[in-house]
């Protein structure tokens, strides 16, 4: 009888011991996760379902908040500042997005050749526009594209390319071009680093191939490396449309770091969906619930943007 | 099973839309985060242990403390030195907020119920937005009673809200006065004596004609004013009797239109050149001997011209604008509701800006009179000692005291919808520069406005 109890009791307390080994090891790996979903929480989850509560109120960001229901939204689909933004984007889009993927995956080739030197070296100086700062970007470009005194227009009138100065930063088209090559100079080297991981995965052996049936570079690249990067060309596609979305940084510095601030540009030719939103929070119209809804409007349309996108290359790719 | 992949689509779903607003909302905040970081980034004390005085008797024994102001530059804790003599109970600290992060940054603080500052400042160009926010102390009422005698009669209108209650008092008194080269105004006008020239351009009429003729004179090379934001803001004070929205209208036709009509007449006549403002060109502009006029108020002289054009002995007059004067610029100090200091800060604010001491300092240390009315008459400004060689001499206090007394020199009632009113004139006057008449710009200026502030009607 004691030989038994002593039995079950031993048997007992393995069993709570190898319960509790079986809880902590479920539960282990969720604290150990914990960390970084209670700061998403906090800092993304939170924020989103705030702004989406403020977008639904007439809120300047001193007084108090007034639930003004879904009045914002009705405003948004009215709003003819909005649907110019979304123009000046789409606009930057046709603009910068082929010339960027041109440019990136061309770039990517030249760099993956085995043959060249200095790979590295260059590497860094394509790499090293995307890192400059917003504010250094502003003065540089501010400068470069100035009417009277800018290094553009006097290549440009030395060239005989030109006959008057074009005044980038004082009119519609200028000032979208302007914009454009500089979105495009700050984040070809970025693009070119997707293509050059994407080149970097393709096999030797098919180049190998290729060069044993005696195609040159220039058919290696369109019969091997092009077809074979279309999902990193899809993702690009992809993400630099949502980029070109986010356009903000550039314009505004442009157009208010030095000079009269001219927000969204000559003719609001320049205003972007983001700087919109920028505007109408912090900007002088300073209003918070408005702001939190061109954010949204945004967010549904980049989104349902994006799906056809997906699915008119996807639809390519079959 | 099933339930179990609907699960991780809702999870996808909800993860992908938080990760795509996140990138929007990143995009937005990034000068903000750098707004905050930076206003949190400096803070410098000014204390009476700095100041020798701190061992005088002081006037006020009873006034112990401290109060925060928040501040882009360090005019305050420059010109405020001796606030620290007078009250040296009172610790002064100056926290650096980037001026053009300082409305978002009380915004957000607001917005947050984080700590205000017991002394903020309202930049002109904000200051309609701000004023009209209900989070500021009432000045002209108890127990603070401002005496509106105080101060020189064109600062009121800018230290008003729409309900007439005084919320800030302003700091400098930025009059302006038109500064001329003396070479060119020799050569245009036959002469560069101040008031020979006054007499000359007696209307604005008249200086267009002539902006016209140094244009043809010159072959296009000189110019009457650097650009149409120069000649916008030579022209402010022309028209500043109404503000720019009365009842929820835009009163535009009889505030900006006539401005604009002129610009539209100097631009058709290449009396302007094609420097926009505060652009590295702009600033080379004065050392080009090209422009002959500049409008230039008190800080202008030592911030702008000054700074962009050294060594310049001599070469610069200052003349009263065709119709009187103007008013350009500002910082104003106000009390948030939510200071927890307002004894102090009151004492400090009145003694800045309604003292002969604090005049003194201000006038010492930034080159700039102060508002304060009773000093105005006491030579503090206008002796001798203020004779600018930069000027070739001339008492150009002097001239800017002539301009403040002047009844023609008013400013313009604030609306809280100024500052996005004159982004849009911006806008407008960058077209106009391409060709845009006054007529055609006006119904843009408009539209451009009603869609930012779809409440007003045109």
């Amino acid at each position: 009888m004691v030989k038994n109890l002593t039995y079950k009791t031993g048997q007992s307390s393995k069993g709570i011991s190898s319960n509790k080994i079986n809880l902590g090891t479920k539960i282990a790996p969720y604290i150990f996760i914990s960390p970084y979903f209670l700061i998403w929480i906090a800092f993304t989850i939170f924020p989103i379902l705030f702004t989406f509560y403020i977008s639904l109120t007439d809120w300047n960001g001193f007084d108090k908040k007034i639930f003004v229901g879904l009045q914002n939204y009705v405003h948004l689909i009215k709003d003819e500042r909005f649907y110019s933004a979304l123009g000046n984007t789409l606009l930057f889009m046709v603009m910068i997005i082929p010339v960027q993927i041109f440019l990136g995956m061309v770039i990517a080739a030249m760099l993956s050749n085995k043959n060249m030197i200095g790979k590295n070296t260059f590497r860094l100086f394509n790499f090293l526009p995307y890192l400059t700062t917003p504010v250094a970007l502003g003065l540089i470009f501010g400068i470069l594209f100035d009417y009277q005194f800018g290094n553009i227009n006097a290549v440009l009138s030395g060239l005989g390319l030109i006959k008057e100065n074009i005044n980038w930063l004082g009119e519609p088209w200028p000032s979208r071009i302007m914009i454009s090559l500089i979105t495009i100079w700050r984040y070809y080297g970025y693009t070119s680093i997707l293509f050059l991981a994407g080149i970097t995965n393709i096999s030797p052996e098919l180049y190998e191939a290729g060069d044993i049936d005696g195609a040159n570079p220039v058919q290696k690249f369109f019969k091997i490396t092009v077809p074979l990067l279309k999902p990193v060309f899809i993702f690009v596609v992809l993400t630099t449309m949502i980029g070109c979305f986010q356009i903000f940084e550039e314009p505004f510095m442009m157009f208010t770091s030095q000079g009269q601030p001219l927000v969204g540009g000559p003719e609001n030719a320049s205003l972007t969906g983001v700087w919109l939103m920028y505007d109408t929070a912090f900007g002088t119209v300073m209003n918070f619930g408005y702001g939190s809804t061109i954010a949204y409007g945004l967010f549904v349309f980049i989104g349902f943007l994006t799906v056809i996108a997906n699915h008119i290359m996807k639809r390519g790719e079959d | 099973m099933n339930k179990n992949l609907n699960f991780r689509k809702v999870v996808s779903l909800t993860a992908a839309i938080a990760m795509t607003v996140t990138m929007l909302a990143g995009c937005g905040s990034n000068n903000e985060q750098a707004a905050q970081s930076s206003g949190q980034a400096q803070t410098t004390t000014s204390t009476a242990a700095e100041s020798t005085a701190a061992e005088s008797t002081s006037q006020t024994g009873a006034l112990k403390g401290e109060i925060t102001q928040w501040v882009w530059g360090d005019y305050e804790k420059k010109g405020a030195v001796d606030f620290t003599k007078t009250y040296p109970d009172i610790k002064v600290n100056y926290v650096m907020v980037p001026q053009n992060d300082y409305v978002k940054k009380l915004q957000t603080t607001a917005a947050s119920n984080g700590d205000m500052p017991d002394v903020a400042n309202l930049e002109m160009t904000a200051r309609g937005s701000l004023a009209n926010l209900d989070i500021w102390e009432k000045l002209d009422a108890a127990p603070y009673n401002l005496n509106k005698d105080d101060l020189v009669p064109f600062a009121i209108p800018i230290s008003q809200n729409k309900k007439g209650d005084i919320v800030c008092v302003q700091i400098d008194n930025c009059v302006g006065g038109y500064a001329y080269n003396r070479e060119l105004a020799k050569k245009y006008f036959g002469t560069d004596d101040p008031a020979e020239l006054e007499k000359v351009l007696t209307n604005w009429d008249v200086f267009v004609q002539k902006g016209k003729e140094i244009s043809e004179k010159s072959g296009g090379k000189n110019f009457l004013f650097a650009g149409s934001d120069d000649a916008y803001y030579a022209l402010i004070g022309l028209y500043t009797k109404e503000p720019w929205v009365q009842d929820k209208k835009l009163n535009l036709d009889t505030t900006v239109l006539p401005t604009m009509k002129y610009i539209e007449q100097m631009i058709k006549d290449k009396a302007l050149g094609k420097y926009v403002m505060w652009t590295p060109a702009w600033n080379s502009s004065f050392a080009s001997n090209t422009v002959v006029f500049y409008a230039a108020p008190t800080w202008f002289v030592p911030f702008v011209m000054k700074a962009n054009d050294k060594d310049a002995n001599g070469k610069y007059g200052l003349i009263t604008p065709p119709n009187g004067g103007y008013s350009w610029g500002g910082t104003a100090y106000g009390i948030p509701k939510e200071s927890k200091n307002k004894e102090l800060a009151w004492t400090y604010i009145k003694w800045f800006t309604m003292s002969r001491e604090g005049s003194e300092g201000f006038f010492r240390t930034q080159g700039t009179p102060t508002l304060y009315s009773k000093v105005y008459d006491t030579g503090l400004y206008t002796n001798d000692a203020n004779k600018d060689p930069y000027f070739g001499g001339q008492n150009i206090m002097q001239k800017y005291m002539e301009i403040a007394k002047n009844p023609n020199t008013q400013t313009r009632p604030m609306t809280e919808y100024d500052a996005g009113i004159y982004d849009s004139i911006v806008v407008v006057l960058r077209a106009m520069d391409t060709g845009l008449s006054a007529d055609q710009a006006l119904p843009k200026l408009k539209a451009d406005i009603i869609k930012k502030f779809p409440e007003l009607q045109q």
